[in-house]
This record gives structure tokens, sequence and C-alpha cells, in this order.
């Protein structure tokens, strides 16, 4: 934690295996700890699968319902380029590092 | 000297542990074939969809069935066919993922994704023998 802020970092690529139910179920564990103020960092993630990308869909939606807040750090271009191809581009709050993500809370 | 073509078949276990080698894979082939940079990343992309829903969606994620991969490369032209043993589905049923209605869905991305990115992308079902994919690129004059 970065003061109320919850930093996930993530390491390995996001593809819907073991990891994805991993990440998921940290966030549960958050959320219902009382955070709100969430950073994925995918510094380690060189990229993902669509399976992966509907892990962080169903992050960004339990985090959304609990009127929590979601940013992305250190998205890869392969990543990025995803977003762009499935038109979610617009529905992640992406940052170039986490401090500058934790900046924009 | 640079090479004319070539092919790599590989079986693989219905294991999601399988697609980082996938993707070494396609990034080799669609590099030797002379794809690079943004081409290069969507042949990866397409090549681990397809591998990801033969896995999932094909053989319901089944340890004990198998995905065949073989990926055919030459200068100028990536391809890819994906075989599982699954029984097959309605291609009319695939939904538009970007439809506002199903935008915020958690699945349903990974045909559409390759539909995105490569030239063609074609089934082949029959009754019992599961499901084949083929998908292709060619490198777009600069």
């Amino acid at each position: 934690m970065e003061g109320e802020v919850a930093i996930i970092r993530l390491s390995g690529n996001l593809t819907g295996g073991p990891e994805s139910d991993e990440v998921r179920g940290a966030i549960r564990r958050l959320l219902d700890s009382g955070a709100r103020k969430f950073i994925i960092d995918l510094k380690g993630v060189p990229w993902i699968n669509s399976t992966g990308l509907g892990t962080l869909m169903a992050i960004y939606t339990s985090v959304q319902r609990e009127e929590g807040v979601l940013k992305l750090a250190h998205v890869s271009d392969r990543i990025q380029s995803l977003f762009m191809i499935t038109k979610l581009l617009t529905i992640f709050d992406t940052h170039p590092t986490t401090d500058e993500a934790l900046a924009a809370f | 000297m640079s090479q004319p073509g070539g092919s790599e078949e590989l079986v693989l276990a219905s294991d999601f542990g399988v697609l980082d080698r996938v993707d070494e894979l396609a990034v080799r082939y669609g590099r030797l074939a002379g794809f690079d940079d943004g081409p290069l990343m969507e042949i990866a992309i397409a090549v681990v969809e397809a591998v990801t829903n033969a896995i999932v969606h094909g053989n319901k994620c089944d340890e004990s069935k198998t995905v065949t991969m073989r990926i055919e490369w030459e200068p100028g032209l990536f391809g890819l066919t994906v075989h599982d043993e699954g029984g097959g589905f309605d291609l009319a049923c695939v939904m538009d993922p970007t439809d506002p209605d199903r935008c915020m869905e958690t699945s349903g991305r990974g045909i559409y994704i390759m539909r995105q990115v490569m030239d063609t992308v074609d089934y082949e079902m029959g009754e019992g023998s599961g499901t084949t994919l083929k998908l292709t690129k060619a490198l777009k004059p600069v």
C-alpha cells in the first residue's frame, strides 16, 4: 500500500491461467478490507491475451461496483495495442509509471 | 542467404502454460517471414488468441485433449493452422465485442481480435473431427 492506494505488481504474462485467479482474489480481499484505490503495475507483464484482458475487465468492474478507482501503470506496447484493437483504450486509465498513477489520484 | 520458407508443427497440451512458447514461435517465424514492429506484434497477438481459443473453447481446457499448431512461412507471408478436438461452434453466434451492450464483457474477443489483425481467418468444422482454424497475413508493400 502507498497510503490508501493499493499497488499490485504483476509478473509474467496474464493469460487466464492460475495467475488470473490470484490477482482477482487479491483485489477481492483488498476490496473486502476497504481499499478503494488501486494501481495494477504491469511492468513485469510483457503481454496478455484476451482471457487476461477479461481478467482486467472483471477487476475493473469489481472495483467500479464498489465505487473504487483502478489505474494501470507500465502498460507495454503490445498490451496497449490489444486495448486499441478491442476498442478498450478509453476504459482503462493508464499511466507510464506507478508514481504518475499515484499522482493522478 | 535468406531462407525460402519453412514450417513447424507442434502438438500442445490444453494448458495456458504452452502460450509462452507459442508466442516465441510466432515471433520467430513472423520475423523470418520479414515482419517486424506492429505487424509482427499483430501476428503474435493473433497466434496466441488462436491457441487460447482452441484450449478454452475447443478443448474446454480438458488436459486429455491436444491442440495441433502448424506455422508455415515464406518471405512476405505467414500462415498458421490450429486444430482442436472440440465439437465446433456456430460462427453466426459470435457476437461483436465492440457493441456498446457487450463492451464490458469479460470474454468473447478472440475471433474479433484475429479478424482485426490478420488478412484471412477461416474455420473448418466437421462432425466429430474437431475444428481447424487457418490464419494468414501478408507483408504489405511499403
